[in-house]
């Protein structure tokens, strides 16, 4: 996979954008949160001050006249605050933390409807299996930091806020000595920031590609088995992993250095404080107790302090997946999604039919697939589209079917198209979850019918409507996985119908029925097949024979076998070989 | 020293044995996986005990100060006390600083060695079975987060050992000051401890229902985008039907999230209440001891400041060895799990045991069918023409007769990389290479391609049909020029024409070994040497 067909990672601007937008009408929980994370803050600075007061009450009394009344009414108010403290900060954070963890379901779930929503060359440039990453790896990322982040962020931010306003109470001169650690803490976070971002987005690169060299093995593991590559692709995923390790070593490095700066600060800090007191002690402007308060009140903000810029690291990798989510979710406003558009005029409805008109593409610059194509179907006939493997053929189907956009040319089709590949998936679910995807309000009459007249009545019987798909159930025929898209068809009951060779990976058993099927399933709609067998082009109302992504011969079977071109060739090796196929 | 030792080197550094067997509880994984990290969580512990320590003395340095600086207006002692101050921060800061890296580099080792491990499990297992981890969504959450959370278990014996010894050395610095509140915080602490564990339970019950809920919200998503191409191909109804079914585990998901954080709250709420009111008790005790005349002024300062100090380890040490033994612990099951899985339902697991009368008649035709086409000379190519449903026990009869042979799976898989990637497995050789591609009707499809062999196939061959998948995939299978190869339906997607050729080229290139292919095109049928199947069943 080339880098540059990667979805975007969101700039921070529209992560808030995004994010905010999430929360939809739960905005207005912002301001009760606050109020209480305020309160608990409030309640947090009370202690230091109460025992600041106790240390005057000591110092007052120490020749011996005890005013343990006057302590034990301190003491009431030291376990009120601490008692109001616990209940207001676990509301606010639970609060908060829901907040947080609705608004990264609701992305997830935009994400995932982007995927869906988008044009569908884009998501195959970017890879499903990035995508598949960021709705794995980065989903539980941010899921994983909520829970750490967001009450440092709520209860941190809060309570160093509120004893910054605590010190200033006692004497304003504290405040001012409090200055002395900010030159320390914005130099410590600005050349933090300066190193760490790059280090972790590095981290989170690292781990998206150990996720996908695990996916590939998980996805691909018959084959590794029956080559035996398991080992080495477990080491692919262990020099993955490991890659992921030192990076994760130098992150911590540079957070260490940060930490040590910390440090420096805290020592600043409480020095500060303790000159201050002396100097206001000894000339006697202050008391022993402000004193203590204020070194008290420091003391407690360490935690605080290093829990916010702690999860500076946990909030900045939350940002970077958020980033990488969002990505997704915005990428329809991305200027780089329209590149695969082309430059061709949008396809335009039509009433029933299919017409391509000087129709051009090609996936890389330079390398024509498809060159001049003039193609009608009239609504309710039949095309067949026949010729060599890489002619141009899926490519056809794609562009007729809208998956890709033409480089140059028009299209116009009816509005209700479906495209059966050849590409086989059961999803993980019963039969009928499997069914319903195309009409999710079918009975199951219709379920029943549809099933029927596509010949896998043996299946209904065989594991019934409820019965089991995908992973965690039975293990179907690639056949009958096919009978079940083609089953959907029936259910979905479009105007204009695409096989792309879907009947070929079934199984040279199975063709014949499933052939059977198909024909059954067309009747009466417009459709363009690509066969690869010749059977099938051969009741077509026309056929089109492809040649290096041009059509060299179009016409009906007789006309065709009269002109003694290159159908007539490919038709008299197949049935003087497979004759009594057709 | 230490920087060598910290150094992280190109190659994975080793870590202890971890127990991963049938018979391993949970607790017994969590306890190795913290063992396994010896060699780093040894000095880390130290480091964190000397960290915590001089983070103890703070406010014991502070309150002196206050005492003997403040109080008596002595600026010598302040210069004095400051500069114990600025000692002990070194100390601290330096502690942190190696013994933080020592520890994540032994979670990290740990971690890498059990994600190892889990992927070995996930991808050297014989395929098939009905696991739910054969869902890659699954498999995937337990090879990252599992591994994850379970690796975490490493920092349990590192900064919760060295909170604990400063909630120890306050104690003891306390006794000396007065021992009642000395005895007070020595025994109350344990006693928190042991509660937390107990109100831990219940947490880690809500943490493995929300791991197993967003495991089965990200497999969703996986097998969602999997089918990707079948749902955009059905059109716009099954899109929107896609985005609802994911929006709604993604919602049951959220709801069991917002359950345990609610519980988790309730926990953290508690927990700080208790220790908050703890704290508040030694204070309230130590000013009634010092206006009585029990306790100096700064004394009483060193009390409260190293009391008020003591509350984050307490806490932390609490909930870090509670919740976070609790979170591995879940971790740990899920993972004892995933090989338990592996061990018991294998391939002819219960899916073929349901319908036992079936498949005993389908077992015995494959094993006939096996029998008759495994006394091949060297050079033929035999056809069997079975049905579906005996091809899978054919092929597991056939396994058994030859396991040397290359079965080529049926699916035409291809890995990322370009199409030379794909085909140039690691020792084949160049010639073998270059006909196998010719073999399989590659040549022409190279050079139909942008970049020929240089050409990215993307993520499962995305970038190619059908058809261009199979017969590069035919081509790898058969530049291994095995003695024996049994293909199965190689070439469905290719065009009939294209088909009798690469047939008539496999018969050519195959002289030499033999080649059982299960199939009923005529391609395949027309160079048999011998047809294995009622000839009616055949076509041509």
């Amino acid at each position: 996979m080339r880098d540059d067909g990667r979805f975007p990672v969101a700039p921070r601007r529209v992560v808030l954008r995004e994010s905010w937008r999430s929360l939809g009408r739960r905005r207005w929980m912002f301001l009760p949160v606050v109020l209480v994370l305020t309160a608990a803050a409030a309640a947090g600075v009370t202690p230091p001050l109460v025992l600041g007061a106790m240390v005057d009450v000591i110092e007052e009394h120490s020749a011996g006249d005890a005013d343990v009344g006057g302590l034990l009414l301190l003491g009431t108010v030291l376990l009120l605050a601490v008692l109001c403290g616990a209940v207001l900060s676990a509301v606010g954070t639970v609060a908060t933390t829901q907040l947080f963890e609705r608004m990264l379901a609701e992305l997830r779930e935009r994400m995932v409807q982007a995927v869906f929503r988008l044009p569908q060359a884009r998501v195959e440039r970017a890879g499903t299996g990035d995508v598949v990453a960021r709705a794995g790896d980065d989903v539980a990322e941010v899921s994983d930091a909520i829970p750490n982040v967001v009450p440092a962020l709520s209860g941190s931010l809060f309570t160093i806020v509120a004893t910054l306003v605590g010190m200033t109470a006692i004497d304003p001169r504290y405040g001012v000595a409090m200055l002395v650690v900010v030159p320390v803490h914005v130099f410590a976070v600005r050349s933090y920031l300066r190193t760490a971002p790059g280090v972790y987005a590095a981290e989170r690169e690292a781990m998206a590609r150990r996720t996908r060299h695990l996916l590939d093995a998980l996805h691909g593991i018959e084959t590794l088995h029956a080559f035996r590559l398991g080992r080495r692709h477990v080491g692919l995923i262990g020099s993955a992993s490991w890659a992921v390790v030192r990076l994760s070593m130098q992150a911590r490095t540079i957070q260490n250095i940060f930490f040590a700066r910390l440090n420096l600060a805290e020592l600043l800090g409480i020095g500060a404080i303790l000159v201050t007191g002396f100097v206001s002690v000894a000339s006697g402007t202050g008391s022993l107790g402000g004193t203590t308060a204020a070194a008290l009140l420091f003391l407690r903000l360490f935690g605080p302090i290093n829990q916010l810029l702690f999860v500076v690291d946990d909030l900045q990798s939350a940002l970077a997946s958020l980033g990488r989510i969002i990505g997704v979710v915005t990428a329809d406003t991305d200027p780089d999604a329209t590149r695969t558009t082309g430059s061709a005029t949008e396809p335009s409805e039509s009433e029933g039919g299919l017409h391509l008109v000087d129709v051009h593409h090609s996936y890389e610059t330079g390398h024509r697939v498809l060159s001049g194509i003039d193609l009608t179907v009239e609504a309710g006939r039949s095309a067949a589209v026949v010729g060599a493997s890489g002619a141009g053929k899926s490519t056809l189907a794609g562009l007729a079917a809208g998956v890709h956009i033409p480089l140059a040319g028009r299209i116009v089709r009816p509005h209700r198209v479906m495209l059966v590949t050849q590409e086989t998936h059961a999803f993980d679910g019963t039969l009928r979850d499997n069914l319903t995807l195309a009409r999710p309000a079918a009975t199951d009459a219709e379920l029943t019918a549809a099933l029927d007249r596509v010949h896998a009545g043996p299946l209904h019987d065989r594991i019934g409507l409820d019965g089991l798909l995908g992973a965690p159930g039975e293990r179907l025929s690639p056949a009958d996985i096919q009978r079940i898209a083609l089953a959907r068809v029936i259910l979905a009951d479009p105007e204009l119908v695409i096989l792309d060779e879907a009947t070929a990976e079934a199984g040279s058993r199975d063709a014949g029925s499933l052939d059977g099927a198909a024909s059954e399933v067309l009747r009466g709609r417009t459709c363009l097949i690509v066969a690869h067998r010749l059977s099938q082009a051969r009741g077509a109302d026309l056929i089109v024979v492809m040649e290096s992504g041009r059509i060299a011969e179009r016409g009906r079977h007789e006309t065709l076998i009269e002109q003694g071109g290159l159908y007539a060739q490919l038709w008299q090796t197949w049935h003087r070989r497979f004759g009594q196929d057709g | 020293m230490s920087r060598r030792f910290l150094h992280v080197p190109d190659t994975p550094l080793d870590a202890g044995p971890i127990r991963l067997g049938p018979a391993t509880t949970p607790a017994r994984l969590t306890l190795s996986v913290m063992g396994a990290a010896r060699r780093y969580t040894i000095p880390a512990t130290a480091l964190a005990v000397t960290h915590q320590i001089g983070e103890a003395l703070v406010p014991v340095l502070v309150g002196v100060a206050i005492e003997r600086a403040v109080s008596t207006g002595d600026p010598a002692q302040l210069v004095l006390w400051l500069a114990l101050l600025a000692a002990d921060f070194a100390l601290l800061s330096f502690s942190w600083r190696f013994g933080s890296r020592f520890a994540e580099l032994g979670r990290l080792v740990v971690q890498h060695r059990l994600r190892t491990l889990v992927a070995e499990h996930l991808v050297l297992r014989a395929p098939g079975g009905r696991r739910a981890s054969n869902q890659p969504g699954v498999a995937l959450s337990l090879a990252t987060a599992d591994v994850n959370r379970l690796s975490g278990a490493v920092e349990v014996s590192v900064f919760p050992v060295g909170q604990f010894a400063a909630v120890l050395f306050g104690g003891i610095v306390l006794l000396t000051l007065s021992w009642p509140l000395g005895l007070a915080v020595l025994v109350g602490a344990p006693l928190l401890l042991g509660a937390t564990e107990f109100v831990g339970r219940g947490l880690q019950r809500a943490s493995g229902d929300e791991q197993a809920s967003a495991a089965a919200a990200t497999g969703r998503a996986a097998d969602l985008l999997a089918g990707y191409r079948v749902i955009r191909g059905i059109g716009d109804t099954a899109a929107d039907e896609a985005v609802r079914r994911y929006r709604f585990s993604s919602r049951d998901a959220l709801d069991r999230t917002l359950h345990a954080r609610r519980a988790d709250g309730v926990y953290s709420g508690a927990m700080s209440m208790a220790t908050g009111l703890f704290v508040a008790g030694v204070s309230i005790a130590a000013a009634v001891l010092a206006v009585t005349g029990g306790l100096g002024v700064g004394e009483f300062i060193t009390v409260v400041g190293l009391t008020q100090f003591l509350i984050e380890p307490l806490q932390y040490a609490a909930r870090a060895a509670g919740s976070g033994w609790a979170t591995a612990k879940a971790s740990a099951a899920r993972l004892l799990a995933l090989i338990g899985e592996s061990e018991g339902g294998d391939a002819d697991g219960p899916s073929v045991a349901g319908r036992r009368t079936d498949a005993d008649g389908r077992v015995l035709q494959a094993r006939s069918f096996a029998a008759t086409v495994s006394h091949l000379t060297p050079g033929a190519l035999v056809v069997v023409s079975a049905d579906h449903e005996i091809e899978d026990a054919l092929v597991e009869a056939l396994r058994v007769l030859h396991p040397d042979a290359l079965f080529a799976p049926r699916a035409a898989h291809l890995f990322p990389g370009s199409v030379r990637d794909n085909v140039a497995l690691p020792g084949t050789e160049e010639s073998d290479i270059e006909r196998a591609l010719t073999a399989a009707g590659c040549d022409e499809l190279i050079e139909n391609l942008p970049r020929g062999l240089d050409t990215e196939v993307g993520t499962g061959g995305s970038a190619l049909s059908g058809g261009q998948r199979q017969r590069i995939a035919l081509a790898r299978a058969l530049a291994q020029h095995p003695p024996l190869i049994v293909l199965r339906d190689p070439l469905t997607a290719v065009d009939t024409v294209t088909e009798a050729a690469v047939a008539t080229r496999i018969r050519g290139l195959r002289r030499e070994q033999r080649t059982i292919v299960i199939t009923r095109s005529p391609a395949f049928a027309a160079v048999a040497d011998r047809i294995v199947g009622s000839p009616s069943e055949v076509d041509g």
